[in-house]
């Protein structure tokens, strides 16, 4: 027989039978292969013990947001995107944010579960360590501003290395205790960090990968992108470009700026060139000149790369591609 | 099995894409982290309320009313179109946002508080539309239904607005001792008149009083009502039990909107809400439903929306087309439709007096009756509002154009005997009253690129040198203008033949020459 739900969400589920009834009935007829039986696991199982820490914590509005909680797990279920990675954060965090859950329930349920489903969209990103420095941040006594914006910064961390400039400008507004759970720096790191990519300043020498302020624990190269055949973006080997300071790589079909530091990396399609021309053609093996770097041939760094058809200087790092590939190469060149 | 998108989903913002690409900056916004498959709860004003309007449109046109008819067309460069048939009925394909008016028309009456009247015949959805209105305002759906007036041939006045409190007509002295115990209704900011045509005609004038002056009366008591959308239905008057509608009810009526036919291949849609029991004013997101402040800052929003000259000058020379009526007068000012009309005289039989004139070419033989002064003051707010709903802070002359027909719908009679009608490919014009209107338009609006009235009104600039303020203005300069006035007419009275934008301007020569003329006379008397 399968278990019931029972403590203070059974109750509130009494309460509001009906409603809950519809709001299935509803979901079941837009979607016909709705799960029911996973919902009803995901309800007993993920939902029902946070209500109940929630009731405990005593700050009241335990029918508010057992009922939040409920719509948002069936419109989930409906969208097909109640992930396992979305169970886990629920689980880990909201029991922790029970005060500012009681106050502002849909908020804060929407909040951590978009950051969960866009953390595990984002190729490199790191759910669980963004789940395990955000419990850090809300033991750190922060309210709750801080924690999302925390959240910004630690999203970053764990790999979506497309918020790094957004990141490190709300870092400057966090507390030292919160910066240090949510990135592993201190205040003083921060003008290290906006001016190098490449430094990890995590302050836990335990830590075998990222335990120490040496960058040299950060990979000496990194590589983004590859063939479209095997899952990677590129239908051609790309060629570079720099556009607003950042690089921009072009396959001939279509364009992505290309961001790398030390916490992850990232490809975003970009929209079509804005009336510049392209510094080489792709496959040619004249490297082209782009960026700060200026004309010439590429720097001894590179020498390891054959056939580079087109490189960039950027901080702390030279950015090139190859005839030979279709993946752009972050070549790490110190502060 | 096909997955169906939930009914309660509300259209992702922006649901009008702008054309321009995404901004860069907006690539890396580290602010999207936190939006994704569940809505926040969004701010006062976070959506803008013309996107909320657009939201409203797409979800009941997606969700709740089955409209499959995109009447109101937008193109957006090249659009294909196919002949069908013999007649070679012409279907085209619009190439920008287009909308379905059956929806879109009650949505622009709801968010400007205009009177909206639904026609065609019975189960059309024509009850059912109006009631989603009623709760996008934010009323229960029940307190809707309740609050709805239904017509039928017994309706006292008593029915429509309240009774006297009994205990008050025992006691009272006078009438201003009397309470009235008031509808509720009446205090709505949407109010609905189910089947008014079936209203007796007694009754019809208390309705028009609270229509048309938006106060009800009773005993002497006075109940000013608030600001509300009115949406009326009638049915065709060969179902019976229908009284005619006294023409001032009827000329109250903004716009008016027909149930088109149900398209049998969506026949699916009906067969779920059957077995679901399914009614979508049940299920109305709270996203799209509008506070009464909102309601306020969208009405005040629309009005702010800016008609600009080229457009409204097109406005002018379409509605000056239809007045005036030579024969009906010797004197200018009376030669006007409506002086036939009050002498009870048919304009046909004083239309054989007139010579000279191209009765094909001139539109205003198309009409038997010019535009009222609130027939445009509502074609310039729905042209406002539905400007407002494609985001736009200026009227284009797309949206005049789409709107004028609706509003003008039961405004311009046609003269059914014109021989416009009688040309190939015209005779379905004198039955498809939209179609019709839209082709009036057109024509005036090519008469008036042949004229090229954009760069040659000398009237034009006359009006905006007085409009500037007498002010200042010296005798000599007031002679000079008096001078000009007087050569432009004597060099129209050479050679042109009088219609009816040429009519109005002649008036308004009139009326200038008139304003400088008394304007000397006081310099006069100041010396």
């Amino acid at each position: 027989m399968a278990a019931l739900i029972d403590g203070a969400f059974a109750e509130v589920l009494e309460a509001h039978r009906d409603v809950c009834n519809q709001r299935v009935a509803e979901a079941i007829r837009a979607v016909p292969d709705f799960d029911v039986d996973r919902w009803r696991a995901d309800l007993l199982g993920v939902v029902a013990p946070i209500v109940d820490e929630v009731d405990q914590a005593g700050h009241g509005f335990t029918a508010l947001v057992a009922m939040t909680l409920f719509d948002v797990t069936v419109d989930l279920h409906r969208q097909g995107r109640c992930t396992d990675v979305i169970r886990q954060g629920w689980t880990a965090l909201l029991p922790a944010l029970a005060e500012p859950l009681a106050f502002d329930p849909p908020g804060v349920v929407a909040r951590l579960t978009n950051a969960l489903s866009n953390m595990e969209a984002t190729p490199g990103g790191r759910p669980g360590e963004w789940i395990d420095r955000l419990d850090r941040v809300i033991a750190a006594g922060a309210p709750i501003d801080e924690v999302w914006r925390a959240g910004q910064v630690a999203a970053w961390r764990c790999g979506a290395a497309g918020y790094r400039p957004g990141a490190l400008a709300v870092a400057s507004t966090l507390s030292p205790a919160v910066l240090r759970a949510a990135l592993g720096a201190t205040p003083t790191d921060l003008p290290r960090l906006l001016a190098d990519p490449w430094f990890d300043p995590s302050a836990d020498p335990g830590s075998a990968s990222v335990g120490t302020t040496d960058t040299s624990a950060v990979p000496a190269s990194v590589r983004v992108g590859g063939f479209r055949g095997f899952g990677g973006p590129f239908v051609a080997p790309p060629v570079l470009s720099v556009e607003d300071d950042i690089v921009v790589a072009d396959d001939g079909a279509e364009r992505w700026f290309v961001l790398a530091d030390a916490f992850g990396t990232a490809l975003v399609r970009a929209g079509p060139r804005p009336g510049t021309a392209m510094a080489t053609a792709p496959g040619t093996g004249t490297a082209a000149a782009s960026g700060p770097a200026g004309l010439g041939p590429p720097p001894a760094a590179l020498a390891g790369m054959a056939e580079i058809t087109s490189w960039v200087a950027r901080p702390g790092a030279l950015v090139a591609t190859s005839a030979l590939s279709h993946v752009v190469t972050f070549v790490r060149t110190g502060p | 099995m096909a997955t169906r998108r939930p009914e309660t989903h509300v259209p992702a913002a922006p649901t009008l894409p702008p054309p321009a690409g995404r901004a860069h900056a907006a690539v890396f916004d580290v602010a999207e982290l936190y939006q994704g498959p569940v809505a926040v709860a969004a701010p006062v004003d976070a959506v803008p309320l013309d996107e909320k309007l657009r939201q409203a449109y797409f979800w009941i046109v997606n969700q709740a009313i089955i409209s499959t008819h995109y009447d109101i067309e937008y193109q957006q460069g090249p659009s294909p179109w196919f002949g069908f048939g013999d007649a070679k009925t012409v279907v085209g394909l619009p190439s920008g946002q287009s909308y379905s008016s059956f929806v879109l028309l009650p949505l622009l009456t709801f968010a400007t508080r205009r009177r909206c009247l639904f026609v065609g015949g019975p189960g059309r959805g024509k009850t059912a539309s109006a009631v989603l209105m009623g709760v996008l305002a934010g009323y229960s759906v029940r307190d809707v239904r309740r609050a709805m007036q239904h017509g039928h041939p017994q309706m006292t006045i008593a029915d429509l607005l309240g009774s006297p409190l009994p205990a008050d007509l025992l006691k009272a002295e006078s009438t201003d001792d009397i309470r009235i115990g008031w509808r509720s209704w009446l205090s709505m900011r949407v109010r609905i008149v189910d089947e008014y045509n079936r209203i007796p005609t007694r009754t019809q004038s208390a309705l028009l009083t609270v229509l048309g002056d938006n106060y009800a009366e009773m005993y002497d008591q006075i109940l000013e009502c608030p600001e509300a959308a009115w949406f009326l239905t009638a049915n065709d008057d060969g179902g019976g039990g229908t009284y005619p509608v006294i023409e001032a009810l009827r000329d109250r009526i903004d716009v008016v909107v027909q149930a088109l036919a149900f398209n049998s291949r969506f026949l699916s849609e009906l067969v779920d809400r059957v077995e679901q029991g399914y009614r979508p004013e049940e299920v109305v997101p709270p996203q799209i439903v509008f506070t009464p402040d909102e309601l306020d800052r969208m009405h005040d929003a629309i009005l702010a929306v800016t008609l600009p000259p080229i457009v409204r000058r097109r406005l002018e020379f379409f509605a000056s087309q239809f007045e005036f009526f030579e024969p009906a007068a010797v004197q200018l000012e009376y030669m006007t439709k409506d002086t036939a009309r009050l002498a009870g005289v048919d304009l046909h039989l004083l239309a054989t007096a007139e010579t000279g004139r191209d009765r094909l070419a001139d539109v205003g033989t198309q009409t038997s009756n010019g535009l009222s002064v609130r027939s445009l003051q509502t074609l310039i707010v729905y042209a406002k509002a539905l400007a407002f709903f494609r985001g736009q802070t200026v009227v284009g002359l797309e949206d005049l154009r789409q709107v004028l027909p609706f509003v003008l719908h039961d405004k311009l009679s046609p003269d059914l005997d014109a021989p416009f009608f009688e040309a190939d490919g015209n005779q379905p014009l004198r039955v498809d009253r939209i179609g019709w209107i839209r082709r009036l338009f057109d024509l005036s609006c090519a008469e008036y690129d042949r004229l090229d009235l954009d760069h040659d009104d000398p009237v034009a600039v006359m009006l905006a040198e007085f409009r500037v303020g007498l002010n200042g203005t010296t005798e000599a300069e007031a002679r000079a203008r008096l001078e000009r006035i007087e050569r432009l007419l004597s060099t129209w009275s050479a050679g042109r033949k009088l219609y009816g934008p040429l009519y109005d301007d002649i008036l308004v020569l009139k009326y200038l020459h008139q304003r400088y003329t008394n304007y000397l006379a006081w310099l006069r008397w100041q010396r």
